[in-house]
């Protein structure tokens, strides 16, 4: 071999060397080419050179001034480094996080601490949406004279005539008041209240020799007085400004005017206002509309009106009419509150009695009293008022129409034995479909100042139907009394309530009772003997807790 | 009919005497319970608004009541005036 060829060859395998490095190394030679310098081999001598020339090829760059490999202890100790540094890293990570952690830990801890028991936030929102009250009217009363008449409180009763000296402690109201109040616009209502329970009972057997004794006559048990929605937006989404507040009453509510009567002469616990002791009821079942109406904080009006069943709330609806009343109150000098200064009241009631629609249909009407259950009713008052904080005096006038029956005359305890043709002839008088009713009332109380005492009194004088020449059962009734203010909650009063059926006593004609309704066979020239009752007198010890 | 004796009845009245007695008597009962008028009550919250000086507004749960033209529930009228016997009993 020739040495020019071996030279030659040397030169190409060594350019291939250079070549296949800057091949290997690409990005590392790309990178630092601005630094190299580029070397030419002499294809013949095989001297490398930096300068191009003759016979001179490139074979690569040179770099010069780069920094010596690292030695392996170097290499060792800066990965030591490296993997320390990476250590604490790691380290103060885990650091940090536990702190987060710890912190969130002891915020949920707080917040676990702090967390209420259901049923304490359940009563906390309650408590805001939910009342409970009661009213409890209790007395010990005492009669000098027993008689037949209308009861003086709801649920108590008396004997009939010959039973002087009858005493008894009586609970005439108890009243668990729940009100619930679900939004700010919508209120509801239930109220049960005792009521006393009579009537025929048979006792039930128990084995075939004996019977269980009956619990049910003469008990007091629970009934339900109210039970309503009340919605106090209407107005107020109707932009009348005058009529805000006022409400749309649905359900068993307070009866227009006796509610309203109650309230104004205070002593409810004492004694009946005059169409509540007659005939109407305190409670109503229909849907009604109420509410003062305004003008600068000043009320003018006072109103409630409503349609209702015919039957009273502890009877059974039969009608297909309805009964409607309404009561309006006018305050013409402005009142502060509901009752105060001078005001005129006019209160009106129309309805029918509570039987079917096919009752007699078809048929003659049988006597004695043909179609008077069929016959409408209705309830007329006109009062003239005046308030202040410290007394109060009120004249009512009434009038009725089949607005007073026996059965509201003897609700006490009704005439039998000796005196059951007194009975008779209050059915022929009263229950005929043509009685018209009058009264004449008045009633106030006076605050003896710088005492806890109020004298009170009411006087009604009542004619239970005026077509009678002489009623024997016309009627004048009186309570008088003290009330004791103990605090916000208890009252005390001791009263005197009488009735005198004020006619001399006489024999009523059985003839002439029968021109109202036939209720006497062959009357001929037979009298009722006695047909006016004695007077009733009473003392009553009262008592009134409203919580 | 009228009866002869029937308010005049001397039990009657001697009845309703031995009521009013009894009924004066307990006023001298000392109570746990505050009665709302005491003389000393009265001495000493003649600012405030007491039940008896107001008129009924509504008997209901709670009764509402007017004084001086405004209207407060027994449960107010029984705040002002616990908290002013409060304060009449410290002397302040």
């Amino acid at each position: 071999m020739k040495v020019g060829r071996w030279k030659s060859s040397f030169a190409a395998v060594m350019a291939a060397t250079m070549l296949a490095t800057m091949t290997a190394y690409p990005l590392v030679g790309m990178a630092q080419s601005a630094k190299g310098i580029m070397m030419y081999e002499d294809t013949k001598t095989g001297a490398f050179y930096s300068k191009p020339g003759k016979n001179r090829i490139a074979v690569g760059t040179l770099y010069l001034g780069e920094t010596p490999a690292p030695s392996a202890a170097a290499v060792k100790e800066q990965v030591q480094s490296e993997v320390k540094k990476h250590d604490e890293e790691l380290r103060a990570e885990f650091m940090q996080n536990q702190t987060v952690l710890l912190q969130k830990n002891a915020e949920l801890s707080k917040q676990v601490a702090e967390i209420k028991p259901a049923w304490t936030d359940y009563m906390d929102n309650f408590k805001n949406k939910f009342r409970l009250g009661t009213l409890i009217y209790a007395d010990w009363r005492m009669y000098s004279h027993t008689n037949y008449m209308p009861q003086e409180l709801t649920q108590i009763n008396t004997p009939g005539i010959g039973n002087n000296w009858y005493n008894s402690f009586d609970i005439s109201r108890a009243y668990l008041n729940f009100f619930f109040f679900p939004t700010d616009d919508w209120t509801a209502r239930v109220t049960p209240n005792i009521y006393r329970q009579f009537g025929t009972v048979t006792s039930d057997s128990e084995g075939r020799n004996g019977t269980l004794p009956s619990s049910v006559d003469g008990e007091l048990t629970f009934r339900l007085k109210y039970a309503y929605l009340q919605y106090s937006k209407l107005w107020d989404k109707l932009g009348v400004d005058a009529l805000k507040g006022d409400t749309v009453t649905i359900g068993q509510a307070p009866n227009p005017l006796v509610d309203w009567e109650e309230q104004m002469y205070g002593f409810r616990y004492v004694n009946l206002t005059p169409w509540n002791y007659l005939s109407l009821s305190s409670t109503q079942q229909g849907v009604s509309v109420q509410g003062p109406v305004k003008f600068n904080d000043l009320q003018y009006i006072d109103y409630d009106a409503g349609v209702y069943n015919n039957a009273s709330f502890h009877a059974f609806e039969q009608t297909n009419t309805k009964q409607a009343m309404g009561r309006v109150s006018v305050y013409p000098f402005g009142a502060k509150w509901k009752f105060d200064g001078l005001g005129f009241t006019g209160f009106y009631d129309y309805g029918y009695g509570n039987v079917t629609a096919d009752t007699n249909a078809g048929v003659p009407a049988p006597a004695p009293f043909f179609n008077a259950p069929k016959a409408h009713f209705t309830r007329i008052s006109g009062l003239v008022h005046y308030n202040t904080d410290w007394w109060g005096l009120a004249f009512e006038y009434d009038q009725g129409h089949n607005a007073f029956t026996s059965g509201n005359l003897f609700s006490s305890v009704t005439p039998a034995g000796a005196y059951a043709n007194n009975n008779t002839l209050a059915s022929a008088l009263l229950n005929n479909g043509r009685a018209i009713e009058q009264g004449y009332d008045v009633f106030g109380h006076l605050h003896i100042p710088n005492t806890p005492l109020t004298l009170f009194g009411m006087f009604e004088w009542f004619q239970p139907n005026t077509h009678v020449d002489v009623n024997p059962f016309d009627f004048q009734r009186w309570i008088a009394g003290i009330s004791y203010q103990y605090n916000e909650f208890l009252r005390f009063s001791i009263n005197t309530q009488n009735l005198s059926y004020y006619h001399q006593n006489f024999a009523f004609s059985e003839a002439y009772a029968n021109t109202f309704a036939p209720v006497f066979t062959n009357p001929g020239s037979k009298t009722v003997p006695n047909s006016v009752f004695r007077d009733d007198h009473s003392l009553f010890l009262n008592m009134e807790f409203n919580y | 009919m009228r009866t002869t004796n029937r308010f005049c009845s001397w039990r009657l009245m001697l009845a309703s005497a031995v009521m009013i007695a009894s009924a004066t008597g307990c006023a001298t009962i000392q109570s746990t319970v505050t009665p709302a008028w005491t003389p000393s009550q009265t001495a000493g919250t003649k600012q405030i608004p007491r039940v008896e000086d107001c008129a009924i507004v509504a008997i209901s749960s709670p009764t509402r009541y007017a004084c001086n033209g405004k209207v407060y529930t027994s449960f107010q009228l029984a705040k002002l005036r616990m908290d002013e016997e409060k304060k009449y009993a410290s002397g302040q």
